[in-house]
């Protein structure tokens, strides 16, 4: 029979992941310095910002290069224990064989590759330019599809088209999950609420653009990234949370 | 009361939007009665003879403004402790030097201050009578007067170009060097391009006793900006503030030292600054600034005795040790004006500064001249059509004008201005009078009266809450509507009976003690408020109505969220400034559940149009929102995109292009769904949408450099007549249509309450039958499509793509929770039927609503308006262009409109619906203008702001009123032929 999932396992790797994904969002930036100087910044000279901001601010590109980098490395491990989890209660495909080894991490890269276009558009549909700063947009995306669809792929089969049994109930599952929000094990709320924090992150992070205050934090992308980042986080505690609540409640 | 039970269902609706509107109005009147400062502007210009001037005591003026020049940078004692940043000025000489704090009227903005110091009106919101669209000055003013006399043939300008809009055409062009007042990160650009101009100008003068007519320049003004840009960037407590004023300080020096005899130096600043370097509002610091007159000539005060203490106002600095004389900014209009030997400026509300002068026999009959002008004006408004504003104080101000001159009559040359009591008292009562009629004035046109902003509030609140109410009482009572309707008009009529009595009585017994609220705006308030208060008890109180059925969802509480944030944006005046960006990326917010929902539908057909016609309507939403112009401060992050043709020499390639194959294709998309639209359609509307496009086209051809337009004759002729073609053809022949049409519309109307029974089949049919309608609503497209521009033209084409795309995401999201209740009830044979008329035809969800009014508010946007830019549009070419310009200018809103009965088939209320969220907006942006009345953008954002919902809400309303009752009068004829029977 199946073990329930570990819940303990899951609270105890998510500290070590949160503060992978915060050193990513503000430490690595910092790399750029190791390659080129720093562009010195042009705005808000009279109103210094903090230093630390400095690295982040000055090339926001290279800023989202480096987030984007630092993301896929801490999801890459994040991924591979959720897998894991998986398989010790029977969900994910457990089987070790070679083939599986190479498709899996094959499918979620792929999910990537569908991903980002999607994200593009969808963030060009929002309001972000159409004509200009398209690399930013890129990486944007690029990071959108990582924090909401590289999990998923890597730790559910993915949806086959053929008419049989296995393939419509695994379907269903990926649309009850991602087109109706509707979790039923800490498992799939895992999977799913971290990708619901970071569209409602990222969204939030559009509104200080508007704002006139001048500071060269509201560059494009950085407010919708950094708040994808950051709702992924809190999706993630939300996710530990509410599986937590309901154990407890079981009890 | 008793003839309404007879009234039909469709004209109690009409009625129920009537009352509706006369409530939206009566609330927006309170409101704007006590924030929209108005003032008229009268045209006179006062004439220049021996009897309005004074022989000048200086042939040339040098004016050096720098910009929030607060008091205590300047002031002899300075505020303790004293901020170690600012710099005091040396002792001067007081017969040739004066120091003055002066109080500049609010708002304390750059151009509502240069046209106080030039004209010595007050400022207000609108001046009735200028010209709405340009900023220019058409009032009597200094610089005007200026220009008109020949004595100043040479003015000189450096410095804020804010002047050059304001007088376009006043000073000499080689002699003027505008910079950019815009880039406020900049803090010395302006300052230096100044100084280098002013300080050659000045090394070029002839040496002194040369005529004055001979010199390089007769009046100057030097405009810096250095002052205000260190303010809002560092505060004036800061390093770089001493460095500029100690800048500022060593250019003085230098313009001191080149000075000449015959030349008047005035020194002054515009406004002041708060402590953290803003301005804008009416704080003690923001309007206390400084005045400095130099003479090196002649002496401007030669009494020793001291003058009259009445005259001479002192004031006290926040933090100042001691008191310093304080006069009005606007004072130094009269003065300057005669002490050059100009007349004073006609609208001039300001009294001549007594210190300048207090020479044998110059202050009386300056007074004298001073009081006969302010007299003049007076007098002058009283006669145009606002004269009715001064009738409370007219008396008061007669009484002091008569006593003033009957004081003065007796001595008319009396020598001595120093010895006679009689000219003391001359000086006095000529003094008081003048300053009563500016404090008069400054209380009529320039203090908001918050007692009539909070009944405007409170009444626009009340509607909201009562809308509320019955729309959920008409929700829940969908069967017996007529009944609810009636019931709420009579409590309506009822509450406003008893709400007016009780005001009037309530005005009476207070009488004067009301204050400055007539009782016409008491009685008002009684009615509306109380009508309202009346109705929202009644759908309140329990009643017999069946409890609500539909419980919060999330497309509700999304809905909610999004007119929520929508009306929160208004608390922000950046969100104000980009709200042509806001709408776009709300609207979205509102389609991606939909987006996201698509995959979970049950069939893979309703998967695609699910997935298909939102993004479909994504897209059109995107492609409008690049069509815009630019606001001022969106500058430089804006490009202007819509292009009006009659101001662009180069037609825009891309829209050129553009424009026939989407008018034509939008077409397509319109009858390809369906198949049986009737000829009009097929022939007669893409016939008028070419017919559009080719009367813009030619206009471009027109002004095209390559083509010769004299040498085709008529070219402008046939313009014209292709122009009343298409409004002819769109108003006669679309509107006959589908008045004639065969009424399809109703299909779904007379429909059984058993829908589940059908066949899918049946559920089909459905879905042209409201395509059809569609089709119909694009007449409505149709008849505004015209009046605008080409650009405007492709935006409308987007326009009904994306409503067409809208209507269909509907149809679908309703199939599909058909189709899972029949799945339901086919798996679960036990599970209530779902009955009633709710589920015959689904009533249309708030998401929806809220989708199309922002649609609308989106194409008020790409259709070429911002905010600010709401009145002042565009001249077209031909005739009867009232009209058509309101219509250019709120055709958006109204189609929008217009179009809500196509989503509810003409229910009511969805209708309240729509104005309820509309009301909210409203709501929402009159308390954030009148929250946020003393912020620095009131005047610029929020105000027009304010005006812009305000009117949108009375469009609303009128279009909703046009909709229901020419909608639904031919609906139901057409379902009276259909039935022989009355619906």
């Amino acid at each position: 029979a199946p073990s329930p999932f570990p819940l303990p396992r899951y609270a105890s790797v998510l500290g070590p992941h949160t503060v992978l994904l915060v050193f990513s969002l503000i430490y690595l930036p910092r790399s750029s310095e190791l390659f080129f100087p720093l562009p010195p910044p042009t705005s808000s000279l009279d109103h210094p910002q903090p230093k630390w901001m400095e690295p982040i601010t000055a090339a926001p590109v290279w800023t989202l290069f480096w987030v984007v980098l630092g993301v896929w490395g801490c999801l890459g491990a994040w991924a591979g224990s959720v897998r894991r989890w998986a398989k010790s209660i029977g969900i994910a495909d457990s089987s070790s064989d070679w083939m599986v080894c190479a498709i899996i991490p094959a499918c979620s890269f792929l999910s990537l590759v569908i991903c980002t276009p999607i994200y593009f558009v969808l963030v060009v549909l929002f309001g972000a330019p159409y004509s200009s700063y398209l690399v930013h947009t890129l990486l944007l995306s690029i990071l959108l599809s990582l924090l909401t669809a590289y999990v998923p792929c890597y730790v559910l089969p993915p949806p086959r088209q053929d008419s049989s049994t296995s393939s419509l109930v695994l379907r269903y599952q990926w649309t009850r999950l991602f087109s109706e929000f509707l979790t039923k094990s800490p498992l799939e709320r895992i999977l799913v609420y971290p990708g619901v924090g970071t569209l409602i992150g990222a969204w939030a992070g559009a509104a200080p653009i508007a704002l006139d205050w001048d500071r060269p934090w509201q560059a494009w992308p950085l407010t919708p990234a950094y708040g994808a980042v950051l709702g992924y986080i809190a999706g993630s505690y939300a996710a530990l949370l509410t599986s937590g609540m309901l154990y407890f409640a079981a009890q | 009361m008793a003839r309404l039970p007879l009234l039909s269902g469709h004209v109690l609706a009409l009625l129920l939007l009537v009352y509706l509107t006369l409530l939206h109005l009566s609330g927006l009147l309170l409101f704007t009665r006590g924030f929209l400062l108005s003032r008229l502007a009268l045209p006179n210009i006062a004439p220049s003879t021996p009897n309005t001037t004074l022989p000048p005591t200086h042939s040339r003026a040098i004016v050096i403004i720098i910009d929030a020049l607060r008091w205590d940078f300047l002031a002899p004692s300075p505020p303790a402790p004293p901020s170690p940043y600012h710099h005091n000025l040396a002792a001067h000489d007081p017969s040739r030097a004066f120091l003055f704090h002066s109080y500049s009227d609010p708002p304390t903005a750059t151009l509502q201050r240069l046209k106080g110091l030039t004209t010595g009106s007050l400022p207000t919101f609108i001046d009735i009578g200028s010209n709405f669209h340009s900023t220019s000055i058409k009032e009597d003013n200094l610089i005007l007067q200026l220009a008109s006399s020949p004595r100043f043939g040479r003015r000189a300008f450096m410095g804020d170009d804010t002047w050059l809009s304001i007088y376009p055409d006043s000073f000499t062009p080689n002699l003027t060097s505008p910079y950019d007042s815009f880039n406020v990160e900049d803090l010395h650009t302006v300052d230096a391009g100044v100084t280098s101009t002013l300080l050659p100008l000045l090394s070029s003068q002839l040496p002194p006793g040369t005529p004055a007519e001979s010199q390089p320049f007769q009046f100057l003004i030097a405009h810096y900006l250095g002052v205000d840009h260190v303010g809002h960037r560092l505060g004036p407590d800061h390093p770089a503030m001493r460095a500029k004023l100690l800048q500022m300080d060593s250019v003085l020096r230098q313009v001191v030292a080149l000075l000449q005899e015959d030349t008047l130096l005035v020194l002054l600043g515009d406004h002041g600054m708060d402590p953290k370097g803003d301005h804008g509002g009416d704080s003690v610091l923001e309007v206390s600034t400084t005045t400095f007159l130099y003479s090196l000539g002649p002496a401007l005060r030669t009494l020793p005795s001291p003058l009259p203490a009445a005259l001479t106002p002192h004031t006290t600095y926040p933090g100042s040790p001691s008191r310093a004389r304080s006069i009005q900014q606007i004072d130094l209009v009269p003065s300057l004006s005669l002490l050059l030997g100009l007349p004073i400026p006609f609208n001039n509300l300001g009294s001549i500064i007594p210190e300048l002068f207090w020479r044998p026999g110059a202050l009386e009959s300056a007074l004298r001249l001073n009081a006969q002008q302010v007299w003049a004006f007076l007098c002058a408004y009283r006669e145009s059509g606002s004269g009715k504003e001064l009738d409370d104080a007219w008396d008061g101000l007669e009484r002091a004008y008569v006593t003033a001159k009957s004081v003065g009559r007796p001595v008319p040359s009396s020598g001595s201005t120093d010895g006679g009591e009689q000219a003391r008292i001359s000086i006095n009562m000529s003094f008081a009078f003048v300053r009563q009629a500016l404090e008069t004035c400054r209380a009529l046109w320039a203090q908001f009266d918050v007692v009539l902003i909070s009944l405007g509030l409170a009444v626009l609140l009340l509607s909201c809450l009562a809308l509320g109410g019955l729309y959920s009482s008409l929700a829940r009572g969908r069967a017996v509507w007529e009944e609810v309707v009636r019931q709420a008009l009579g409590a309506a009529l009822g509450g406003a009976v008893l709400g007016g009595a009780l005001a009037w009585g309530a005005g009476r017994a207070l009488g004067p003690e009301a204050g400055k609220i007539g009782l016409q705006e008491l009685v008002l308030f009684g009615a509306s408020a109380g009508s309202a208060l009346l109705l929202l008890l009644t759908t309140v109180l329990p009643n017999n109505l069946p409890a609500p059925t539909r419980k919060w969802d999330f497309d509700s509480l999304l809905a909610a969220t999004v007119v929520a944030l929508h009306a929160a944006s208004f608390t922000s005046n950046s969100f104000i400034l980009w709200e042509d960006h806001v709408v776009p990326f709300l609207l979205l917010t509102l389609l991606l559940p939909t987006l996201l929902r698509a995959p979970s539908a049950p069939t893979t057909h309703l998967q695609y149009r699910l997935l298909g016609f939102p993004l479909l309507l994504a897209a059109c939403i995107r492609l409008m929102s690049i069509s815009t112009v630019c606001r001022e401060e969106q500058h430089p992050n804006c490009h202007v995109t819509f292009y009006a043709s009659s101001t662009l020499p180069v037609s825009p390639q891309l829209v050129l292009l553009l424009a026939l194959p989407s008018a034509w294709r939008v077409l397509q998309i319109s009858k390809s769904d369906r198949g049986l639209a009737p000829l009009f359609l097929e022939y007669g509307l893409r016939a008028s949408l070419l017919a559009g496009s080719a009367y813009w086209l030619i206009e471009q051809l027109e002004s095209w450099r390559g083509l010769n337009p004299a040498r085709i004759p008529g070219l402008k002729d046939i313009r014209m007549v292709l122009a009343r073609v298409v409004l002819s053809c769109t108003l006669v022949g679309g509107y006959s249509t589908w008045a004639l049409a065969p009424p399809c519309v109703e299909m779904r109307m007379s429909e059984p309450e058993g829908e589940l029974d059908k066949p899918p089949r049946e559920r089909k049919r459905q879905l042209i039958v409201l395509g059809y309608t569609n089709s119909y609503g694009s007449l409505y497209l149709l008849f505004v499509l015209v009046f605008y521009a080409l650009t405007g033209q492709v935006v409308m084409v987007l326009f009904a793509v994306a409503l067409l795309s809208h209507l269909e995401t509907t149809d679908s999201v309703r199939d599909v929770e058909m189709l899972d209740m029949s799945a339901i009830a086919a798996l679960d044979p036990t599970a209530p039927a779902p009955t009633g008329p709710q589920r015959a035809y689904p009533a249309p969800k708030m998401v929806e609503i809220v989708l199309l009014a922002l649609l609308g508010h989106l194409l008020f946007f790409a259709t070429g308006h911002q905010a600010t830019a709401f009145i002042g549009f565009k001249v077209l070419t031909y005739p009867y262009s009232a009209i058509l310009v309101v219509l250019n200018s709120v055709g958006a809103l109204f189609l929008s409109a217009l179009c809500v009965p196509l989503l509810a088939m003409w229910q009511v209320s969805p209708v309240l619906k729509t104005q309820e969220g509309r009301v909210y907006a409203s709501v929402g942006c009159a308390a954030c203008a009148a929250w946020l009345r003393r912020h620095l953008m009131v005047w610029k954002v929020f105000a027009p702001r304010f005006m812009l919902s305000g009117i949108t809400l009375i469009v609303i309303d009128l279009g909703l009123i046009l909709a229901v009752g020419v909608g639904s009068a031919v609906t139901s004829n057409k379902i009276r032929r259909m039935f022989g029977t009355a619906p």
